[in-house]
């Protein structure tokens, strides 16, 4: 493993400034998810965020995602921060800036691949026209070429996380964010999507994935460590 | 299209709210083409008639000790009443049908104008098939299209009046007035029927009897005053017609409320199987609410998915229930046809458009709470379920 620094030069594409996530704050549940996070990727990074189970990455990734609010602290997205936007403009970011890659694929199971790919074309706002060709596109550049019209229950487990992949890359985002992208998939698998990852960062894509699995952090250039809502280690720092 | 596809994956609950609608809306359907078709009889003959005052010879005066003169009265007066354009006598006598079978709407009549009173009568007076019996022409008749079905009075067919024979020279045009089920013959023929009323006690009508005077108010004539001074003359009734289509409008506007209310109510009970079917969506779907709004969907794109699927039960429901309502209404008024009764029902493009509009609106203001709520779920909530 070999723990790359960024680039001086390189744009900051994630810049985490100081955040706490505390859920269900002045109740009885309350938890401080997150104590005060600060770290920066720049463009072309490929970071493993790992930890135990409980450790905070799931809100951090939620944090980074624009799926969540920090309680406080902000985080900047390709230069735009996620804390002093509204709900709407969140979901632009969302739609525009951040793919997600799930552990569970999460495509909409009456669409098939091309739709589920141009869907979030659509969100993005782009003319049906647009969201078909450039769904096409991507899901050639993942080697589905000739599955556009399966649905996800047509295809394998490998061939869905691709297609979840594919969904996430459409709109060109600055960050590709990706949670246990391997979890449900057999070892063969795992390693084809991966291999897809590695070559997606290679071309310049950055990439945070979020894991438990050495299989998965050991491919990352940088790997931040979390425990109990804090960061322990940063090999980058 | 993905709303459809969306719905056509729980195929037996989208059915059965589909099925809830598509009852209600059946069943504003069809008592919204029988409102149509009884608010069109009523502006039509409303219309037809809101210049005219008919002036009834009463019983007494007909029977009475010298009626001919008596109505002789009366007629000059009538004619030189202030506001009066025209008046002309009509005969009307009742039809007693020899069938057994009963007919369902207003009764047959047996009509008898003089030239002067069927050249006012033009419009009602349309014949469609055959001809109009000529001005010095005894024993033919024109027949209503119901009173032709009813009686199976063919053209160039005999059909029985108070026991004499007519032959059938004309059938008028449809024009949803009682002309539709009446039969008109000459003048002379009607009054001849008219005598033969009189019980044979009485002694004899006048020479010339008539039933009722028509009276054609000029321009801009008080008609209700008109009326009202008729009713004056020795011998004649008469109401003002404004009064007369008021009450109609009144027991039709009750009419309106029972029967929409009752549709209304059926519709409601559709509209809560929406909001059931879309609250089970909503909560059986709250991961992909969650999984959509990751990838950018904004609250309103997430309203708008849930609305677009309550929107579309609506629109089949609609459609369903147009189509079952249309199928029971024509094959209602097929049977009333072929017996001779009145079409119930008029089919318009306001009532199909109309039902079907209502059909998506309420369906998608039954779903819109569902789908806010679904709008409104934080993403990271909706991707935990």
């Amino acid at each position: 493993m070999t723990a790359a620094a960024p680039h001086a030069a390189e744009a900051a594409i994630v810049d985490v400034r100081d955040v706490v996530k505390i859920h269900a704050p002045g109740t009885p549940t309350e938890v401080r998810a997150l104590g005060g996070v600060s770290f920066t990727v720049r463009s072309g990074e490929y970071v493993a965020i790992v930890g135990e189970s409980g450790s905070g990455k799931t809100t951090l990734m939620h944090v980074l995602g624009g799926l969540d609010r920090p309680s406080s602290g902000d985080v900047v997205i390709d230069g735009r921060s996620l804390a002093r936007t509204s709900r709407r403009e969140l979901a632009a970011i969302r739609a525009r800036s951040i793919g997600f890659v799930f552990q569970g694929f999460n495509l909409l199971p009456n669409l098939d691949a091309r739709e589920n790919v141009a869907l979030a074309a659509r969100y993005a706002r782009r003319p049906p026209g647009d969201a078909r060709a450039r769904a096409e596109r991507v899901l050639r550049d993942v080697g589905l070429g000739d599955r556009m019209h399966h649905r996800p229950s047509a295809l394998s487990g490998g061939q869905q996380q691709r297609v979840a992949i594919a969904r996430a890359l459409v709109n060109e985002p600055a960050l590709l964010l990706a949670d246990e992208p391997t979890g449900e998939l057999d070892s063969r698998t795992a390693e084809t999507v991966l291999d897809l990852l590695g070559t997606l960062n290679e071309r310049g894509q950055t990439l945070i994935v979020v894991t438990h699995s050495e299989a998965v952090f050991s491919r990352a250039r940088r790997i931040i460590r979390l425990a109990d809502g804090r960061i322990v280690a940063d090999d980058a720092a | 299209m993905t709303a459809l596809r969306d719905l056509a994956s729980r195929p037996a609950r989208t059915f059965f709210t589909v099925a809830g609608i598509a009852i209600g809306i059946l069943a504003l359907t069809v008592v919204g083409s029988l409102a149509e078709r009884l608010h069109t009889i009523v502006a039509r003959s409303t219309a037809l008639n809101s210049d005219v005052v008919f002036a009834t010879i009463r019983r007494s005066a007909l029977l009475g000790p010298r009626a001919h003169e008596t109505v002789e009265r009366a007629y000059a007066k009538l004619k030189a009443l202030d506001g009066v354009r025209a008046a002309v006598p009509e005969v009307i006598v009742p039809y007693e049908s020899a069938r057994a079978s009963v007919r369902f709407g207003p009764p047959s009549l047996i009509f008898g104008f003089p030239e002067q009173a069927r050249a006012l009568r033009r419009e009602l007076l349309v014949v469609a098939r055959g001809r109009m019996y000529a001005p010095d022409e005894r024993h033919a008749a024109v027949v209503g299209p119901d009173f032709a079905a009813a009686e199976h009075a063919e053209l160039g067919g005999v059909v029985a009046l108070q026991g004499s024979s007519f032959t059938v020279v004309g059938v008028l045009d449809k024009t949803f007035t009682i002309f539709d089920a009446a039969v008109v013959v000459p003048y002379a023929d009607a009054q001849d029927l008219l005598r033969q009323t009189v019980p044979p006690t009485i002694d004899a009508l006048p020479g010339d009897p008539v039933s009722a005077f028509m009276v054609v108010a000029k321009q801009n004539a008080d008609v209700g005053l008109l009326a009202r001074r008729i009713a004056f003359i020795d011998g004649l009734s008469a109401r003002d017609p404004r009064e007369v289509a008021n009450a109609v409008k009144s027991t039709l506007g009750i009419f309106d409320a029972i029967v929409f209310g009752a549709a209304l109510i059926a519709l409601l009970v559709g509209a809560f199987s929406v909001i059931n079917t879309m609250t089970i969506a909503v909560t059986e779907r709250t991961r992909e609410i969650g999984i959509r709004k990751a990838i950018g969907a904004t609250d309103a794109d997430v309203l708008l998915t849930f609305v677009g699927e309550a929107a579309m039960i609506g629109a089949l429901g609609g459609v369903a229930g147009i189509a079952l309502g249309l199928a029971v209404v024509v094959a209602i008024d097929a049977r009333s046809a072929a017996g001779g009764n009145l079409q119930l029902f008029a089919i318009s493009p306001t009532v199909a458009l109309g039902a079907f509009a209502f059909a998506v609106a309420l369906s998608v203001v039954a779903g819109f709470v569902p789908a806010l709520t679904a709008a409104r779920l934080p993403p990271t909530v909706a991707l935990r379920r």
